[in-house]
């Protein structure tokens, strides 16, 4: 008897068909009640209560294959395996057919309601299937691979089981944009004219698929001790965080959608707290103003410090010089910083766009992206690489966070209020300013948001701005060389 | 345990950052207060509020807004929540632990944290109330409260928007300094979980100090994502928050779990760590 015949035997039993049946039953049952109770005839329309999918076939689904994830985490089972790209491959075999299992019942259910109300081809009938299998299929995935690499019983399940809960909630209508991934692509064929949106939402559970496979390879990947000491520099570990950029971009664009900044123009413009529509608070303008700071400052701001302290004897012995390090770690910083900024930019951007809210100007918009990213950006840099050389500076982090935080958060008040004092000059010359000040000065803005965009400052020049950055970045550059040589590290 | 206490504490007060925090509390409450008496809120609130009290609240300015997102946090944190990380960098832990039990180390730290964050959060609201009795002596709160005519007030509207509604119409100070309770425990939460973090992260202390002050910021970020603006922290620290029918018990949930979460890595590491060799 081989190892998969074994497996395939635990996995495929009896009770799990009466599992399967009885939660189908329940469904069912389930379905028929709640359209008695909405007075509906046609069961095909019950087939798309979410809230009935989520709870019953969804929860029934994780908790079966997170069942026999169990099977695959147990060491007797693991220890016949050579690594852990093996187990997965062996777990998704048999994933995809207890999968095909589960779905069988549902895609009965489908045909069954397509054939009686008779208003569907057979293509379309086999795509609606098709799309099941591969939802449910999307959702396995992760929640399998979670349980295995963590070994631990249904964690995964839990997890992408709040996660969809999310989603039920997004496509149940309760956030104020349906930003619904799983379940409005999964159930609404059901509802749509044609084979060609079907085939296209299959097409689209086929990339998710495709998706979480890939996924689950670079999570499963064997992953390399970072603990080691770095002669060769930090470059590969701090470009790899600026990937958080695309998190964080995608949470900001969902708060700019949940708030109604539908315009891409406003959501950019709310990013960096530079506007962020009436019906907010003075409050969420400081903090979407100091967010991205913080973010980037928790992601990049204690590098140097760390690297001196855990590793200056073996750095500063063997690399050619101090101030080659520094300079080096110093660029590196700063090419994560706008790195991360400017994917945060993009990632805010796309779901606007994808959500269908065009630009109202795409001059304004283009102009807007532009004048941000040569005015906030470098200076969130330089604010991240000061951060940096304080710390290093003044022995703690604390002074770096009390002295830089005040000073970033207070571009606001000075560019609200320092606009009649000498000409505007203050403002000009203040570093987190620089970006309210860009914005001011576009002209299509000017047209769409007429009551916030006005007194612009008339001294202002977009190119004063990624001057003063230069500038400022060759004296920051100076200073962090200054100190790295000046500083006992050993 | 008293060992351990009567260390953290002098450990504590110690530290250059503790009274530089100290010296930051006061100048926020100056500037909160300078910041009202120059831009006319004052009169403002003077006019519109129903009680005087409500007027020497922190919140109300703008430069309060700003310590109750940004400072309150990093306030609460730097005297004590980083005392074990620096420990252990150091290798002091080491030789702190074999002068008692290591239950007793690590939760002398969580109290003496406790106490410091509540104390530090708090702090700039109450030296910012007393510069605002020094500068408008309070009038007796009831008379104030019925300066308007009651066919112009809508009190009972104004009262579903109040968090604790019997002390707002009878005992304004007492109602204020349950607002600054509900504003220290936020602190106390925070520099919980900064400790915690810092059991888990030691490499860099700035990460271990950002942590929490960026969850304490991406919270009501969240909390607006999913419609919940009745679970944002913020806004039950204005006496008059601006949200219809707050829930006390809602926000005392979320303190709780995130006071519970801390516990539960605090009791984690107690528990990964006995036993084990301290050198």
């Amino acid at each position: 008897m081989t190892k998969n015949s074994r497996l395939a035997e635990r996995i495929i039993t009896v009770r799990g068909f009466l599992y399967i049946a009885v939660l189908y039953v329940l469904y069912t049952v389930s379905v028929l009640l709640t359209c008695r109770r909405l007075r509906t005839d046609v069961f095909e329309e019950g087939l798309c209560f979410v809230h009935l999918v989520h709870l019953i076939l969804m929860t029934g689904y994780l908790l079966f294959t997170g069942r026999h994830d169990s099977l695959f985490i147990s060491i007797s089972c693991r220890l016949r395996f050579p690594g852990l790209r093996s187990l997965f491959l062996t777990r998704f075999r048999f994933l995809l057919i207890e999968t095909a299992f589960f779905a069988l019942p549902y895609m009965v259910l489908i045909c069954l309601t397509g054939w009686v109300h008779g208003a569907h081809s057979a293509g379309f009938l086999f795509l609606c299937c098709l799309n099941v299998f591969l939802s449910l299929l999307a959702a396995g995935i992760p929640a399998c691979t979670i349980q295995l690499k963590k070994q631990k019983n249904y964690l995964g399940t839990l997890l992408v089981w709040l996660l969809l809960s999310l989603d039920y909630m997004a496509a149940s209508g309760y956030f104020a944009a349906p930003v619904s991934i799983f379940y409005l692509p999964m159930l609404t064929p059901f509802r749509a004219a044609g084979s060609g949106t079907v085939f296209l939402t299959a097409a689209g559970s086929f990339c998710k698929v495709l998706l979480m496979l890939l996924l689950t390879a670079a999570f499963l990947r064997p992953r390399r001790s970072h603990r080691s000491i770095r002669l060769n520099g930090p470059a590969g570990i701090i470009l790899r965080k600026s990937l958080w950029g695309i998190p964080f971009g995608i949470l900001l664009s969902l708060f700019a959608l949940a708030r109604s900044l539908t315009s891409p123009e406003e959501a950019l413009l709310g990013l960096f707290g530079t506007y962020v529509g009436d019906s907010l608070p003075l409050v969420a303008e400081h903090l979407l103003f100091a967010l991205p700071l913080l973010v980037q400052l928790l992601l990049f701001g204690g590098i140097m410090a760390a690297d001196r302290e855990q590793a200056a004897v073996f750095l500063f012995t063997r690399s050619a010089g101090r101030r080659q390090w520094a300079l080096k770690e110093m660029g590196t910083i700063l090419g994560g910083s706008v790195l991360f900024s400017l994917l945060c930019g993009i990632f805010v951007l796309i779901p606007v766009l994808l959500a269908g809210n065009a630009p109202a100007d795409p001059s304004a918009l283009l102009l807007t992206a532009g004048a941000l990213a040569v005015t906030v950006i470098p200076c969130q840099a330089l604010f991240v690489l000061a951060c940096n050389i304080l710390t290093l500076r003044l022995s703690s982090p604390a002074y770096a966070l009390w002295i830089l935080l005040p000073l970033y958060a207070g571009g606001l008040i000075v560019s609200a209020f320092g606009r009649n004092i000498a000409g505007g000059i203050p403002v000009i010359l203040y570093p987190s300013a620089q970006g309210i000040l860009s914005v001011h000065n576009i002209p299509g803005l000017n047209e769409l948001f007429p009551a916030f965009l006005e007194n612009p400052i008339p001294a202002f020049r977009l190119w004063i701005s990624p001057l003063y950055c230069l500038i400022l970045s060759v004296f920051i550059l100076w200073a962090g060389v200054r100190t790295v040589i000046r500083k006992d590290c050993l | 345990m008293t060992l351990y206490l009567k260390h953290e504490f002098r450990k504590a007060f110690s530290r250059h950052e503790t009274w530089i925090a100290l010296v930051l509390c006061a100048g926020l409450a100056v500037a909160a207060f300078l910041e009202m008496l120059f831009t006319g809120i004052t009169e403002f609130f003077r006019e519109t509020s129903s009680s005087p009290e409500y007027k020497s609240m922190l919140c109300i300015s703008g430069v309060g807004s700003i310590a109750v997102l940004f400072f309150v946090p990093l306030l609460a944190s730097v005297p004590a929540a980083c005392s074990y990380a620096e420990e252990k960098t150091g290798h002091a832990e080491a030789v702190l632990l074999t002068r008692g039990s290591r239950r007793n180390y690590y939760f002398s730290k969580a109290i003496v944290i406790a106490l410091t964050a509540f104390v530090f959060s708090v702090l700039p609201f109450l030296i910012n109330y007393l510069l605002c009795l020094v500068a408008y002596p309070s009038a007796d709160s009831m008379l104030s409260l019925f300066q308007q005519s009651v066919y112009q007030g809508n009190y009972r509207e104004e009262l579903s928007y109040a968090v604790f509604p019997e002390l707002y119409m009878n005992a304004p100070v007492l109602c204020m300094a349950a607002h600054m309770v509900l504003i220290g425990l936020w602190g106390v939460c925070l520099a919980e979980l900064t400790y915690a973090v810092s059991l888990i992260y030691v490499r860099n202390l700035l990460t271990t100090l950002l942590l929490p002050l960026i969850f304490g910021t991406v919270l009501p970020l969240i909390f607006s994502v999913l419609g919940l603006r009745i679970l944002v922290i913020q806004n039950y620290f204005l006496v008059s928050p601006v949200i219809p029918g707050p829930r006390l018990s809602l926000i005392l949930s979320v303190y709780a779990l995130l006071l519970l979460g801390s516990l539960a890595l605090l009791l984690r590491k107690v528990g990964s760590s006995s036993g084990r060799d301290i050198l």
